[in-house]
């Protein structure tokens, strides 16, 4: 849950096949956070888990949809390397996203996600708070 | 959302979503299935995303939705569309993520009853002896160097390194290769995503499952496919791996800017496309024939692996016995066809997602060895029911660009069935049925529990009734490894 409106960081929603999140955050950095984060709950627990260290990435992307699939499609690759993070400073600007991560190496994650979508992907600001659905395929 | 009144009812397994029902269709959406699968469908998007697939330029005759279909992203599963070559689009979208996912089907002439007893060892050597699961490295260590040569020569690859029979390379779809596989177009990352994973199974719904030939339906092509009944078969069900979903991301992401450059309109930011004949269209087919190449080489590798793992499980039990490739085929894929529309022979783009390519018979394309009956159509079901094997048709060339169904289809999204369905007295039923289980984790069985699937004779039915596939034999699972 998130500040005095209590709403939830990210929420699963229905799809048959793949799987689908709507995220929300007060700002864009903030929409991004939790959205990683759902993208952790999907590919569930850890196993095992070795050396912590900073690291940084850095994203262009022409539009703000385009740099959140791509901000998660490097989280996915990274977690297929078994390497989990923790967002510590998210930045946009302009077309850039530069990202300051905790790196947890080591990590075996339970399930697998195949790819980051566009499929209704939009991603809009309702009563102060950002939002938008995600459906990754499995 | 598209509503049952939308549909028209042009036989009992054949309806269609007419071109009127909404402004920017191109052409009409054709669905092929029983009004039960029809009202089933209308629970989740996969007309809507039909009607929207219906809007993407150069297509031609009808967009297809196979009896399998369910909600997918861009494409619904279970869709084909076929574009003008000339004048038309290629949608990765519209192929999928996991490029030249596929299902193979091995023939043995070992019987059920002397197999019976070993098949829960069988179940365990085959689940450690091939890699599966989230992103874990492959059967073959291979340099960079040879995963170009994997890339360009598909099957061929595993056939010159010892891993497969011509006999595999000639009853594998195009002869396990894609001619025109350029790998300049394919990025880094995707071929260090692909290094680590030839001869690998993946997760989610892939599998190996042994079967027994339970029924069957047309003797003569089950004997020139070498089915016998109560014998033994074995399917692999995987595909191009972190490589191919990876090839796919770079180029939806990449196609994003051509909906100004061409001028589209598009209802999903997923279905993005590119002329087929410009450079970007021409770069995605290279590179998408590099993935398809290298799934089929992973489906042959695994298979070795197969082979090798039988052989040290009834070496004691049979002096001599032999894993035949009966077929392997693509259900994630884009091929450039020649199809008669409109009277008119028309070279076009076939998307087929979560669909089987299914040519009748006389077909210069199947293996010669199949020409009089058709080429065989793999149609696997959920863990623990039945598959099906068929041949394709002529009336799948008129109706359905040479295409049939791929599977069961879900109707349960995973959270509902891990809700619904305790992963370990699932494994424990099918035990007691004498369907041994392997997984990668009691959830993920959950998630492919069968009452999250259609029932897939409802799904047969569909498809024969529509005249697109004819059956030939029903396999009943023994024996299932999942990622």
């Amino acid at each position: 849950m998130n500040g005095l409106n209590s709403f939830p960081d990210f929420e699963e929603i229905p799809h048959k096949a793949d799987v689908a999140i709507i995220a929300y955050g007060y700002s864009l950095p903030e929409l991004f956070t939790h959205a990683a984060l759902g993208l952790y709950h999907i590919l569930g627990p850890t196993i095992d888990g070795q050396l912590e260290a900073e690291d940084i990435f850095e994203i262009q992307a022409h539009d703000i949809e385009s740099m959140l699939v791509s901000f998660l499609t490097e989280l996915l690759f990274l977690a297929e390397k078994g390497i989990k993070t923790e967002i510590l400073e998210l930045v946009i600007d302009d077309n850039a996203l530069n990202v300051k991560y905790l790196k947890k190496t080591g990590q075996i994650f339970l399930n697998s996600i195949k790819a980051v979508t566009f499929n209704e992907m939009k991603i809009l600001k309702k009563d102060e708070i950002f939002q938008t659905r995600i459906v990754f395929d499995l | 959302m598209v509503a049952f009144k939308d549909l028209v009812r042009i036989s009992e397994y054949e309806w269609d979503i007419e071109k009127g029902y909404r402004n920017g269709m191109l052409v009409p959406v054709r669905v092929f299935a029983t009004e039960a699968i029809v009202k089933g469908s209308l629970d989740d998007n996969s007309l809507e995303q039909a009607v929207n697939s219906s809007f993407l330029p150069g297509l031609k005759g009808h967009f297809c939705v196979m009896p399998d279909v369910h909600q997918g992203y861009g494409f619904p599963i279970g869709g084909v569309a076929a574009m003008d070559y000339e004048s038309g689009v290629i949608s990765p979208g519209g192929i999928g993520y996991d490029i030249n996912c596929g299902v193979r089907l091995l023939s043995s002439d070992i019987p059920y009853e002397l197999a019976a007893p070993l098949l829960e060892d069988l179940a365990v050597l085959l689940f450690q002896n091939c890699p599966s699961g989230v992103g874990k490295q492959g059967a073959a260590r291979i340099t960079e160097n040879e995963f170009q040569k994997i890339c360009l020569q598909g099957s061929s690859w595993a056939l010159t390194n010892g891993y497969a029979t011509p006999s595999d390379i000639e009853f594998t779809e195009d002869n396990g290769c894609m001619q025109g596989a350029d790998f300049s177009a394919v990025s880094s990352r995707a071929m260090e995503r692909g290094l680590a994973q030839s001869g690998s199974l993946g997760s989610g719904n892939h599998f190996i499952e042994v079967d027994v030939v339970d029924q069957i339906f047309d003797e003569s092509s089950a004997g020139i496919m070498g089915l016998v009944k109560n014998n033994l078969v074995i399917q692999v069900h995987t595909g191009s791996r972190g490589f191919g979903h990876q090839i796919c991301t770079d180029f939806v992401r990449d196609f994003q800017l051509l909906n100004n450059k061409y001028h589209f309109s598009l209802p999903d930011r997923e279905l993005v496309c590119a002329p087929i004949r410009s450079k970007e269209g021409q770069k995605y087919l290279s590179a998408m024939k590099c993935a398809a190449n290298f799934a089929f080489c992973n489906r042959q590798l695994l298979s070795s692996v197969v082979r090798n793992t039988v052989e040290e499980v009834f070496s004691k039990e049979l002096s001599k016995f032999q894993l035949r490739l009966v077929y392997d085929l693509a259900h994630n894929i884009g091929k450039i066809e020649t199809h008669t529309i409109n009277g008119k022979d028309q070279k076009v783009c076939v998307h087929r997602k979560g669909a089987t390519r299914a040519f009748g018979p006389g077909s210069v394309d199947i293996p010669e060895k199949y020409r009089r009956i058709g080429q065989p159509v793999l149609i696997p079901g959920s863990m623990g029911t039945a598959s099906w094997v068929m041949v394709g048709t002529d009336a799948a060339m008129k109706k359905s660009f040479g295409s049939s169904c791929h599977g069961a289809g879900r109707v349960m999204s995973r959270t509902e069935a891990k809700k619904n369905v305790r992963g370990e007295i699932l494994l424990k039923q099918l035990k007691e049925k004498g369907i041994f289980i392997r997984a990668g984790s009691v959830s993920g069985a959950a998630e492919e529990a069968p009452e999250a699937y259609k029932n897939i004779d409802l799904v047969i039915e569909s498809a024969v009734g529509a005249g697109l596939v004819k059956k030939v034999a029903k396999l009943r699972p023994v024996a299932v490894v999942k990622g």
